[in-house]
């Protein structure tokens, strides 16, 4: 997830980069869409 | 597999900073890839409409009016500083308040509700959508300071001729005081009643009204009735068919209740109180990169979606310079799948919205795998 969620779950809580979060989203639609 | 076929166009429009980065991602990477459908591409970026003199802003709205469905990134509103930094001709306006003024209608906020976020309201399990009547009461009225004694009325002059109508306000006594006029049109009431109902029966949530109508009895029973009216003539078999209500609470009642439960609702509030609630609800939520903000028209044919946040320009300074950001385009994609969701409706071509489910729980499986 992005940090300013990350944030809400614990302040050690792991988050990703922009483009990581939207190329693992982009990787996870083309596995749900085959 | 191939691509689905989207019968009718969708408004594109583009933005500004850091949504627009994003947008284009979404556009590019998790929408064409995947559909077979028309684009029609406004560019509202700040840059655009001031070389347009945003004319290209109204372009927009209209052929959202004609299309029905309209997709939307976050925009650039100037201030002064902004016209600095751009070299803007002048401070135009937001451009959401020129396509609202255009398509009329009411604007919703939903949270995107993802069970392993923790929310400040923890028992706020279903959404809390928030439909605010953006037009008159405090927003347009005329306000003044009462210099020293005397008396303040108010009157009313009929068009036809009759006798004017006069109130006495308040009798002022030493040191004066403040007084306001503060009105709203039955037609901008019963829009806001038709849009809230709509929007309920489209998301199969039961719809609240709150006013205080204990003490405006006249202005805010206004409300009330021409909700209960619309209601019952209107929209009741609808209601009763789908098992969702429609109830009015006075905004007391209405705000305690909010907090005692657990969300999955269509609150239907006065210009004022949608003010102050959408953001309590947006705080009690977690996070603004889970609001979207919906417009919709009180017959419900037009839809524009976006997120309800701004271009995120701390990030897109970040981003200029090279370095990393950690972006939540969360809404801006619920902005996508929330426009392609009407345009399937309106095309009621059944494919559609039901292929829209792995955009959404892409995103939430997303979040729950908490990486």
């Amino acid at each position: 997830m992005t940090k300013d969620l990350a944030l809400l779950i614990g302040p050690e809580s792991p988050f990703l980069t922009t483009e990581a979060f939207l190329g693992e989203l982009d990787r996870r639609l083309r596995q749900a869409m085959h | 597999m191939g691509k689905i076929k989207v019968t009718g166009t969708v408004v594109e429009l583009d933005g500004d900073e850091m949504t627009r980065v994003i947008w284009g991602f979404i556009r590019n990477q998790l929408v064409l890839p995947y559909l077979d459908i028309n684009l029609e591409y406004y560019d509202l970026g700040i840059e655009r409409r001031d070389a347009t003199d945003d004319q290209v802003t109204v372009d927009a709205a209209h052929a959202i009016a004609r299309h029905g469905v309209g997709v939307k990134c976050a925009t650039i509103t100037p201030d002064e500083a902004r016209v600095e930094e751009f070299g803007l001709k002048k401070m135009w306006r937001s451009p959401n308040g020129t396509i609202r003024n255009i398509l009329g209608g009411v604007i919703f906020r939903e949270p995107i509700v993802c069970s392993n976020v923790p929310r400040l309201v923890p028992h706020w399990t279903e959404p809390i959508i928030i439909g605010r009547h953006a037009h008159g009461d405090q927003y347009k009225a005329s306000d003044f300071t009462v210099p020293g004694p005397g008396t303040v009325t108010i009157t009313y002059t009929p068009d036809d001729g009759g006798a004017p109508l006069q109130i006495e306000v308040a009798k002022f006594g030493e040191g004066g005081g403040v007084a306001l006029g503060m009105y709203n049109y039955r037609k901008s009431i019963e829009d806001f009643a038709r849009a809230s109902l709509r929007y309920g029966l489209a998301r199969q949530y039961p719809v609240y009204l709150s006013t205080k109508n204990t003490i405006l009895k006249a202005y805010d029973g206004m409300f009330k009735d021409v909700f209960a009216e619309i209601y019952e003539s209107e929209f009741k078999a609808d209601f009763e068919a789908n098992g969702i209500t429609y109830e009015h609470r006075l905004i007391d009642d209405m705000v305690a209740a909010a907090l005692k439960w657990s969300g999955g609702y269509v609150w239907a509030c006065k210009n004022y109180d949608g003010d102050v609630q959408s953001d309590t609800v947006a705080q009690g939520f977690g996070s603004l990169g889970l609001m979207t903000s919906v417009l919709m028209t009180p017959d419900g044919r037009i839809v524009e979606a976006e997120a309800a946040h701004g271009t995120v320009t701390r990030h897109f300074r970040q981003h200029q310079q090279g370095k990393p950001t950690s972006t939540n385009p969360i809404a801006s994609i619920f902005a996508w799948t929330g426009g392609l969701r009407h345009r399937g409706t309106l095309d009621a071509t059944r494919k559609s919205p039901v292929s829209l489910r792995p955009w959404n729980r892409s995103a939430s499986t997303l979040l729950r795998a908490a990486r």
